[in-house]
């Protein structure tokens, strides 16, 4: 094979598409543009979701605080580890992490997160489009669409089948939709903020009680802190991949404050007040008493258009990471990928009510094993290699690698995850999701991400360094 | 089994990204300060909305 066929394979399989390391010159995203993509991932549907979820335990003023506070704390431990070292190497993200859990060790995360996590987003975002084309029916057709859960799994699947429409264009036709969507969400929030406030004052909002109040405001509040720190975490598993395409450190940092951040708290913000004012925690039931049968399904419409965003962008990031995982994935073609991927996302879609109503528990088994493992990457990544990684190390075989560790996996990385992810059941059930002692003072996610990250701290100082492995002392001293 | 076309490609990529002379380069890293200022921003914000909008 010559090289410039070689050149001309990755052009042809396009590097965005793949787990090759992104050039400077192949950074399709801007400060600016990731602005935008980041706004328009935060305001999909699920930030409505989750304000519905909020507003089940405490009332407007708390919720605000909670979401600001939860998001706020999470938000920023997910723009430092994966979206930094993701943005200054150029990896792949799960490639980046075979500094962490070792060359063969990233790969079993990857496929965990990957096929579990993130498939399951996408299912919800897919589920959701069911509901909003339902009620939309119901509407139209004076049906009732809406508590069928086939008439639900249907719409759902439609949209599965045009979200791998879109995602055979590749990351550039994501961006060209979030252009479209974006700013109409952005209206459309905003407009569901007037109509609310055109039904209820300020003071009869505030003065609204939780959708199922609790006798301890206080751990009520816990609860909702928690909900929303397990909510801005559930974006680790994708904002790598997407950060890897910005051209500047700040470009893969800061927008996540506007979008991750900001714009998600709004819009959370908008479905607290939406579900306290009408009584409901499903958004897909808020439009219609709000804006009337015409408006109400046109924005039913444009939400179910809007998921399908959320959808690609998200099911990019999973075929980026699986892309990762072996010579034999990386040859199969693009489109045939991408429906591999969605298998799971269809699987999950005919048991739509499993994930839609029960979305707190959701979070709660995303984030135990999301926190530990943004823990031990920021102290990885920050404190123990001082934000520098062997680019080389990442690609080369478990034997050769400096990240080969033992036999290609990282035990104190894992053993790290495994304590910080039993801390987190200690102090919240999630199956249940009732607290044990000590939630009310700390919750149980950023325990889980402390505890996660010191352990994995002291073990590789006490024994991955002292055993030469995982090229920590080499990074220190470079 | 390793990919020769693949491999070539990786090489020629982590030439460019590794040499400090190219256009190519690796990132920068993320200024400190930046990350202070998300940090105690943040904390300025917790406080403020705990004041304001915890339960009582």
């Amino acid at each position: 094979m010559t090289a410039p066929q070689a050149t001309s394979h990755a052009a042809d399989a396009g590097a965005t598409e793949s787990d090759l390391p992104l050039l400077r010159s192949e950074r399709i995203w801007s400060f600016r543009r990731f602005s935008g993509m980041n706004v328009t991932l935060a305001i999909a549907t699920w930030a409505f979701l989750q304000g519905g979820a909020v507003a089940l335990y405490v009332g407007a003023k708390g919720a605000i605080a909670s979401i600001v506070i939860g998001y706020g704390i999470a938000v920023l431990l997910v723009a430092l580890a994966p979206c930094v070292p993701t943005a200054k190497y150029g990896v792949e993200m799960y490639t980046g992490l075979r500094s962490v859990f070792g060359v063969v060790g990233a790969k079993v995360v990857m496929i965990v997160m990957t096929v579990l996590v993130m498939a399951a987003w996408t299912a919800l975002l897919a589920i959701m489009v069911g509901h909003a084309l339902a009620n939309v029916m119901d509407e139209i057709v004076d049906s009732s669409f809406a508590t069928s859960g086939v008439a639900i799994s249907v719409a759902a699947l439609l949209a599965v089948v045009l979200a791998w429409v879109l995602l055979v264009g590749g990351p550039q036709r994501v961006g060209k939709v979030g252009n479209i969507a974006a700013p109409v969400m952005v209206v459309i929030t905003l407009g569901m903020l007037v109509l609310i406030f055109d039904r209820a004052s300020w003071s009869e909002i505030a003065s609204a009680a939780p959708l199922y109040p609790m006798e301890d405001q206080h751990l009520a509040f816990m609860l909702s802190i928690e909900l929303n720190v397990a909510g801005g975490l559930a974006w680790y598993p994708m904002i790598g991949n997407l950060a890897r395409l910005t051209d500047t450190p700040r470009a893969s940092f800061w927008p996540n404050a506007f979008g991750l951040f900001a714009a998600s708290s709004v819009a959370a913000v908008v479905g607290v007040f939406a579900a306290l004012a009408l009584g409901s925690d499903d958004p897909t039931v808020w439009m219609i008493p709000l804006g009337g049968a015409v408006l109400g399904v046109a924005v039913l419409a444009f939400i179910a258009f809007a998921n399908l965003t959320s959808m690609v962008a998200e099911a990019y990031s999973g075929i980026s990471a699986i892309t990762g995982a072996s010579d034999r994935l990386r040859k199969i073609a693009w489109p045939v990928l991408s429906a591999l991927f969605l298998v799971p996302v269809v699987v999950i879609c005919l048991f739509p009510e499993s994930v839609y109503n029960n979305y707190g528990r959701f979070l709660s088994w995303v984030a135990i094993v999301v926190a530990p493992m943004c823990g031990v990457q920021v102290v990885d990544y920050f404190v123990l290699r001082r934000a520098r990684l062997s680019l080389r190390d990442l690609y080369l075989p478990p034997q050769q690698s400096a990240y080969g560790f033992w036999a290609g996996w990282n035990w104190v990385a894992f053993v790290a995850v495994g304590l910080g992810a039993l801390t987190y059941v200690a102090l919240l059930h999630p199956v249940n999701y009732e607290p044990n002692s000590g939630f009310q003072y700390v919750g149980a996610s950023i325990p889980a991400l402390v505890v996660a990250g010191v352990v994995h701290w002291l073990g590789t100082l006490l024994v991955v360094r002292r055993t030469g492995r995982g090229g920590y002392a080499t990074e220190r001293s470079r | 089994m390793p990919d020769p076309t693949f491999d070539e490609e990786l090489e020629r990529r982590l030439h460019l990204l590794e040499d400090p002379a190219s256009s190519d380069r690796i990132l920068d890293d993320l200024p400190a300060r930046d990350v202070l200022l998300a940090a105690l921003g943040l904390v300025v914000l917790t406080v403020v909305l705990l004041l304001w909008g915890y339960p009582r």
